[in-house]
């Protein structure tokens, strides 16, 4: 299949799931969906033997992923420098709006964002904390640290124990032929 | 409740239009642009590497050593042909209005294109004198090398095969490229190219890979990719300016056939160079020139700001394509006329943030040092500055605010830049002086204003405390 085809048949197959993913991440609509295109950009830009959609859902995923990671590093180093700037006015988001109303959604809002990003590796993901450590370049207890701070807020919001286990996969896989 | 399966609604239910904005004919058609010069700038030896592609001075050469991710294949064959000039003479021109080819912009050449391409000079407006040339001869870098200290480190790519190109004229902007076209069919474009960008009488240097066969510039080229035969490669060259004052466009292309001869013999016309990016001042890192930096004008002094030479209507609006393809470079031989609010030089700290890892967007830059109280903040879709070398052009927002709330700045007039970074060159722009042109909103719309050239210096000595850290 041609780059382009492909492109086209991951964007078709997948923006929905990709968006929500970019949501998760960033805690914004706008910014998850510029964090999947710079994502598609990054995985189509190097050429690889991506046999379908699906796999490409998968290799947009971690470099969405990787992207955001690499993002809050760079803010958090800005941070440190200059303050003053990195506090932003952004556009009232829409999407915003609608998640507030939902508990969970207000529990996220109330995390750190490294404390969103490893509730999502985690959570969603389905990483384990090592592999999340790994990921977001942290020593595994403050991982820890984060998941358990994050679930006494989520319990807070929806009450105690009020998570199964069980984790399911995330990506569809295509019945090969 | 599984936390999983309530993340998921979260997500779904936060992104609603999402899923058709990313999937929509625009966004595809988008990224596919993005893609495509991804790739070209991986061909092109890497993203860090770009810059080197073209340098705005006869007698410097670019090469590609990057161009090849991997070893070359095969034995290459030595081959030196030409020198050939092409010239826009009288009498041995050909006047073709549509062009036959584009090199770059929305049409530009890929693979699979049918082309009939008219060899030596073709002028596709007969209103235009554009003086344009192109001498160029068929050789390998480890040929070019011998010439500047040895091929010894070339190592495998000594043996590639190069058209080495002077181009220029009474244009403004140059982009060449080499192909193969067979049966009228292109087969092969060059991940390279050369590229140049200044005012009017300027010239590029270089070296321009000839094709590997399957290589359609925006592609990765595979490791065993066979060479084409440089003797069926054509060198093409296309010349932007100004066939009437204002009016900027396509002016003339010339393709090089190396088996046909030149169309003049004599030599090109002696060209008055403005060498923009000239490293300054030796150093790279002008940072580190505690007397370099302690020159450069105060805020509030004579020469803090930039100054216009010249402003006309624009009506192409701010477009990446129409930018890049429209914008006029100054002509400096010009008076000035007044100041603009954008400084005469840029510290790359506050233009990208600061640090070697912190590319997060420009930090305000003071360019009044008072306050009226009236301007809150100008919208960055309303302007564009584009800096523009023999490597390119570098083109950011620009957003104008007043603001107390700084740490390391009085209350001032502040301006922000933030590259583009999808459009023009998608480096950081690196030290070095720049031919400068705002578009902004005037009294009449949009209007173009011709800028004083613009240093760009490494790092924040403007704010000390940051770069002690």
């Amino acid at each position: 299949m041609a780059a382009d085809d492909l492109l086209t048949a991951t964007l078709e197959r997948a923006s929905g799931r990709l968006a929500a993913y970019g949501y998760l991440l960033t805690g914004s609509q706008h910014a998850g969906e510029d964090l999947v295109q710079d994502a598609l950009v990054k995985v189509f830009v190097k050429r690889r033997r991506i046999p379908n959609a699906a796999a490409a859902e998968g290799y947009v995923r971690a470099a969405m992923r990787t992207l955001h990671i690499d993002r809050l590093r760079r803010e958090r180093l800005w941070r440190n420098a200059a303050p003053a700037q990195v506090t932003r006015d952004e556009a009232p988001d829409h999407a915003e709006a609608v998640a507030t109303s939902d508990a969970i959604a207000r529990a996220l809002d109330a995390l750190a964002p490294r404390e969103r990003t490893a509730v999502v590796l985690r959570y969603f993901d389905d990483l384990t904390v090592a592999d999340t450590a790994a990921a977001m370049g942290l020593a595994t207890g403050t991982v820890k640290r984060y998941l358990s701070d994050a679930l006494d807020r989520l319990a807070v919001e929806v009450g105690h124990d009020a998570f199964e286990t069980e984790r399911v996969a995330v990506v569809e896989t295509e019945v090969r032929p | 409740m599984n936390l999983h399966d309530e993340l998921g609604r979260l997500g779904a239910d936060a992104t609603a239009g999402s899923s058709e904005r990313l999937a929509s004919v625009e966004t595809a058609d988008a990224l596919g642009a993005r893609v495509r010069r991804g790739r070209r700038l991986r061909t092109a030896g890497g993203v860090g590497s770009v810059a080197a592609v073209a340098l705005v001075a006869v007698g410097v050469w670019a090469v590609l050593p990057g161009a090849r991710s991997s070893e070359p294949a095969g034995v290459a064959e030595t081959v030196h042909a030409g020198p050939y000039l092409y010239q826009a003479v009288p009498g041995a021109m050909a006047l073709v209005l549509e062009p036959e080819v584009m090199l770059r912009g929305e049409d530009e050449v890929v693979c699979g294109d049918e082309v009939t391409l008219t060899r030596g000079v073709v002028l596709h407006d007969p209103a235009a004198d554009p003086g344009v040339y192109v001498h160029t001869e068929l050789t390998t870098l480890g040929a070019l090398a011998e010439e500047d200290g040895g091929p010894e480190a070339l190592g495998d790519f000594a043996d590639e095969q190069v058209w080495s190109t002077f181009a220029g004229g009474d244009v403004t902007s140059v982009v060449v490229k080499s192909m193969v076209v067979e049966d009228g069919t292109v087969i092969a474009v060059s991940g390279g190219e050369l590229r140049g960008h200044g005012v009017v009488g300027f010239s590029v240097g270089g070296a321009v890979a000839v094709p590997r066969e399957d290589e359609c510039g925006v592609a990765d080229v595979a490791a065993d990719a066979p060479r084409s035969d440089p003797l069926d490669s054509l060198l093409v060259a296309q010349f932007w300016g100004e066939a009437e004052p204002g009016e900027s466009g396509l002016l003339a292309t010339i393709v090089v056939d190396p088996s046909e001869p030149s169309n003049v013999d004599e030599a090109p016309a002696s060209q008055e160079l403005e060498a923009f990016h000239e490293p300054i001042p030796e150093s790279s890192s002008v940072a580190d020139d505690p007397a370099y930096v302690a020159s450069l004008p105060a805020l509030g002094d004579d020469g803090y700001l930039s100054q216009a030479y010249a402003a006309r209507g624009w009506g192409a609006g701010l477009e990446c394509d129409a930018i890049l393809s429209g914008i006029t470079l100054p002509d400096s031989s010009r008076d000035t006329l007044y100041d603009v609010v954008i400084p005469s030089w840029l510290e790359t700290g506050r233009l990208y943030g600061y640090g070697d890892d912190a590319l997060v967007g420009g930090y305000p830059i003071p360019v009044m040092p008072s306050m009226s109280g009236e301007l809150a903040r100008t919208d960055p879709d309303e302007a564009r500055l584009v800096l523009s070398s023999g490597a390119g052009s570098w083109v950011f927002s620009v957003a104008w605010s007043e603001r107390d709330d700084l740490p390391y700045d009085p209350p001032a007039l502040f301006v922000e830049l933030n590259q583009i970074w999808d459009c023009g060159n998608g480096d950081p722009i690196g030290t070095g002086r720049y031919a400068a042109t705002l578009i902004r909103p005037g009294a009449d719309g949009l209007e173009e204003v011709d800028l004083t050239s613009i240093t760009v210096v490494a790092g924040v000595p403007s704010i000390p405390e940051l770069h002690e850290d």
